[in-house]
């Protein structure tokens, strides 16, 4: 029962630790990621960077289970979790957030994040049925959490709202809440300050460092100033490579880095 | 707190269980009164019974869950041949075994069928509950020795109890498809408020944020189809009593699509929307034929205009309510609520 055991480990917020080890991925002819080992050690904010096509996502979609690796090893608190199906993210405390959010615009907000809730000892489908006490009294805790959770991150007033009626910045935070109600051991972000303006980016900064003690957290970002003030350890992607591993000070005078960046994406550096 | 409100915080199966009842008193009045006036609207009437109870599993699956069925009038065969086959050999069982035991065969058949269903998506999908719609009727005629072939079998009319032999046959099997209706209503309603509700419409939005997030989603994909596939049992059980009969005959391919018609028209996903549109599924056609009378056309033009009003109707329908009878219902009850705020606001 070691998922139990880690799931517990989690309730009791303890941070959880992942490591990459020589991943491979190819779709057809092409490699999107070529022996890349990196980690993110427990309780740790760790930053991966790179140009656009540097195999981020990649790299976060075969962690979940979305993506199966030609090569290479995913461990999380040690224990090797290739093959996983994404569904079983949930029961090992990991939670993911999505670029394109991927809320559902047919719920509410507030079910939304209900649905994000850890699924374990939920009454069974006789009970929902026949519309058992035991039923609804799951369902309202749930509601509770999920209020609770909304009202941590400052937006429990659209808690009925449908998100494709909220402003992108909110529909984050609606995105981070259904990640975070589940507890993380830990917390995988992509792209989580996009399309924010500088003062929600500001809040974001804070939110996370306030999670550290719970959570480990990896985000893949493409603002390199979010990812030098908030991460302690950066991991630079390039062409699905690791070119570079470091402090943030340790990263910006790497000219592989400099190179990388400048040569292709002047902009966003 | 209004009494409503009183009623809700005492539960789920309460508020729904009363709600079912109240319905089933309301309905059966009615029914009783109109068999005066019109005793073929009552048998009518039992038809909307099991057609409701098809389309309602039918909601939860596409509307709810957005998996497209062409092939639920089959379901109901495989319940309606159940009902036959258990009722040729225990001819006194009550109904409401016989009721259960073709749930249960739907529902195992329907673990099949689900489970290839749930590795299937849009054109594909549609294409093979089309199939199971146009070949299951073909296994009644090669297996002609257990199922009759063209002639199906006969099953025995539901007769009342002795106390109550002054109620008519039309009204008595009216009453009785009452209950599993109600039933049916109450125990989905009752799902769709709790996290597998939930669950379905997670899946039909976004798989991959389904999965992401714990939903098991073949899992709960076939769940779904199972739990429609029982109704769709159900409704060919009761739809056997009806006729007294299970023949290929009586499942043909437009029985599926006008399920699917009925559910789209009463508005889509909705629970009050597979009633309101397996209303005028039953309805419309003898509506749409009296008319075509009236108008005194030539017979060749008359004999094929029916279907094409019936088409018209629907396209219509659907241009004035693009989310169903229960979507325009719902506006009208808003725009009203509005327009008393407004008044209210004035004074």
């Amino acid at each position: 029962m070691s998922q139990a055991a880690s799931a517990s480990a989690a309730d009791a917020g303890e941070p959880g630790a992942l490591e990459v080890r020589s991943l491979s991925v190819r779709f057809g002819g092409v490699v999107a990621l070529d022996g890349v080992s990196l980690s993110v050690p427990a309780g740790a904010i760790v930053g991966i960077i790179g140009p656009n096509g540097a195999g981020k996502t990649t790299l976060f979609n075969v962690v979940s289970g979305l993506v199966d690796p030609a090569g290479g090893d995913v461990t999380y608190n040690g224990r090797r979790i290739n093959g996983i199906r994404p569904h079983e993210l949930n029961r090992l405390g990991i939670s993911r957030t999505l670029q394109g959010l991927g809320l559902w615009r047919a719920l509410t907000v507030i079910e939304n994040v209900m649905i994000g809730a850890r699924r374990g000892s939920s009454p069974g489908f006789a009970s929902a049925l026949l519309g058992l006490p035991r039923s609804d009294r799951y369902e309202a805790a749930l509601k509770e959490q999920a209020l609770a959770q909304l009202k941590a991150l400052g937006i429990e007033e659209y808690a009925n709202r449908h998100p494709g009626t909220l402003p992108y910045g909110v529909q984050k935070w609606v995105s981070l809440a259904r990640a975070l109600i589940s507890r993380p051991a830990l917390l995988l972000l992509d792209e989580p300050a996009s399309g924010l303006s500088a003062n929600e980016q500001k809040q974001l900064i804070a939110l996370l460092r306030s999670l550290k003690e719970r959570m480990s957290i990896a985000l893949v970002e493409h603002r390199l100033d979010l990812v030098m003030s908030l991460c302690e350890h950066i991991h630079v992607l390039d062409f699905g490579r690791l070119i570079a591993s470091g402090s943030p000070t340790e990263i910006q005078n790497n000219k592989k880095v400099t190179d990388a960046y400048l040569g292709s994406e002047l902009t966003d550096a | 707190m209004t009494v409503l409100e009183r009623i809700q915080s005492r539960g789920t199966l309460l508020t729904h269980g009363l709600l079912g009842v109240l319905f089933i008193v309301a309905v059966g009045v009615v029914i009783w009164l109109l068999d005066s006036v019109n005793g073929f609207i009552v048998y009518q009437l039992s038809s909307v019974t099991y057609i409701a109870i098809a389309a309602a599993g039918l909601t939860v699956l596409t509307g709810q869950n957005g998996q497209l069925s062409l092939g639920h009038g089959a379901l109901m065969a495989i319940g309606a041949y159940t009902t036959a086959l258990v009722l040729k050999t225990f001819t006194d069982l009550n109904p409401a075994i016989v009721m259960v035991a073709s749930i249960l065969v739907t529902a195992v058949a329907s673990i099949v069928v689900g489970a290839a269903a749930a590795r299937l998506r849009g054109p594909y999908l549609a294409g093979a509950t089309l199939g199971l719609a146009v070949g299951l009727p073909g296994v009644a005629i090669r297996f002609s020795s257990v199922f009759h072939g063209d002639q199906g079998l006969t099953v025995p009319a539901l007769s009342s109890p002795d106390a109550l032999s002054d109620v008519p046959a039309e009204v008595w099997l009216a009453w009785v498809g009452l209950i599993p209706a109600a039933v049916t209503f109450v125990l989905l309603a009752n799902l769709l408020k709790t996290r597998y509700g939930r669950d379905f419409r997670a899946i039909r939005e976004d798989e991959v944020a389904s999965a992401l997030h714990g939903i098991r989603v073949s899992r709960t994909q076939v769940i779904a189809f199972v739990l429609s596939g029982a109704c769709a049992g159900l409704a060919g059980s009761l739809m056997a009593y009806t006729s007294n009969l299970a023949a290929p005959g009586s499942f043909p391919l437009t029985l599926s699509l006008q399920l699917l018609a009925a559910i789209v028209i009463g508005g889509l996903g909705t629970l009050p929307g597979a009633v309101w549109g397996s209303l005028v599924i039953v309805f419309a056609p003898d509506w749409i034929g009296t008319l075509n009378d009236a108008m005194k056309l030539p017979s060749n033009v008359r004999d094929e205009l029916p279907l094409a009003l019936f088409g018209v109707v629907f396209i219509v329908a659907m241009l004035a309510f693009p989310y169903g009878i229960q979507g325009g219902l719902r506006r009208l009850i808003a725009w009203r609520a509005g327009r008393r705020r407004a008044a209210a606001a004035q004074a």
